[in-house]
């Protein structure tokens, strides 16, 4: 699974990635670390992420963001100042904990914000399974490109092993 | 030194190093356009702080080029997380320079937090940074061999004089550097 996305990547020139970890993300994020045909850089925050992605944009290249949704929460004063502003296209692969498949107490008021924040905000999201992911980023890329805003696809759990 | 002063020397090293560099919103982005505006500059007019990430982002799109931060010291302090994300990552061909005058400029001279910070010491808070300079060391480093800190201490009581540039317009404009 993981190599079937990596490969998908690989084969769209999307060889730049940074995030914040979330536990659903973790064998991507290890999957991208290891992997030497890319670049992962761990960032402290997620607002880092927003401006690390809309540099290598702007530097005419691609990249994919990995957050959690509370992460996309903390980064919203940087998500509309700089990549609505500036208008940078790139690939934000959520973890949307909260919903149906997570039981945690402490998710789904993030679920909530999350998606009532971004229905608010017109962005473009589009829910994927793993299986999914190796056709719906580089798609993701593509839309995110021609419409000039970054793509947000959202993982609804995490990866079966 | 007057920031103007501190961003004619920054962009004569820039120039002579043939680097790209994001400069923070307002007073850098405004200063910096003034020493010398090259296609090489690109200017954030919106996200305080973003400047040091963004750059990060160009360094590791482009290895072959040196990446230049012109951060201010009340912008870089809303993003401090950033300095230990450059110091894990250590782009070798990352400088980021932060203008400080312990103020912010724009919001009628308040006081900054920045004042809290010893800028002259960040290498040792964040190991991965070579080392710490000050505008006039800047010479002595090589460039390839980051990232460095530069700190520039500037006088405050300087607007910087406008208009800037479109954001969309400041994009297309760098991005068509890269083009094949």
């Amino acid at each position: 699974m993981i190599k079937n996305i990596l490969d998908a990547l690989d084969q769209h020139n999307i060889h730049t990635t940074t995030g914040v970890p979330d536990g659903w993300l973790v064998p991507l994020i290890k999957g991208l670390s290891e992997d030497k045909r890319f670049d992962y850089i761990a960032a402290a925050r997620e607002e880092e992420c927003f401006g690390i992605a809309s540099g290598i944009a702007m530097s005419g290249k691609r990249s994919m963001v990995l957050i959690q949704n509370s992460g996309f929460l903390n980064a919203i004063g940087a998500f509309t100042t700089l990549c609505q502003k500036y208008q940078t296209p790139f690939v934000c692969l959520v973890a949307n904990r909260g919903g149906i498949n997570d039981s945690n107490s402490y998710d789904p008021n993030k679920y909530r914000s999350f998606e009532a924040t971004t229905r608010a905000m017109s962005l473009f999201t589009h829910p994927s399974s793993w299986e999914d992911l190796p056709t719906n980023i580089p798609k993701a890329m593509a839309r995110s490109e021609g419409a000039g805003e970054p793509a947000f696809i959202t993982l609804y759990e995490g990866l079966k092993s | 030194m007057k920031q103007s002063e501190a961003f004619e020397i920054l962009a004569a090293f820039a120039e002579k190093h043939n680097a790209l560099i994001v400069s923070d919103i307002g007073s850098q982005s405004l200063w910096l356009k003034a020493a010398k505006d090259r296609p090489e500059n690109l200017y954030l007019s919106g996200p305080m702080g973003m400047a040091s990430s963004v750059a990060l982002g160009v360094a590791t799109a482009h290895k072959d080029r040196l990446v230049i931060a012109a951060c201010g010291d009340g912008a870089l302090a809303m993003n401090m997380t950033s300095l230990a994300t450059i110091s894990n990552t250590k782009p070798s061909n990352l400088m980021v320079v932060v203008m400080n005058n312990g103020i912010y400029e724009f919001t009628k001279s308040l006081p900054a937090p920045s004042n809290g910070v010893n800028w002259n010491n960040i290498s040792a808070t964040y190991p991965g940074f070579q080392n710490t300079v000050d505008l006039a060391g800047m010479d002595g480093l090589n460039p390839q061999n980051g990232p460095h800190f530069v700190h520039a201490k500037i006088e405050p009581g300087q607007l910087p004089p406008g208009p800037g540039m479109h954001a969309i317009d400041v994009h297309h404009r760098f991005k068509g550097l890269f083009s094949a």
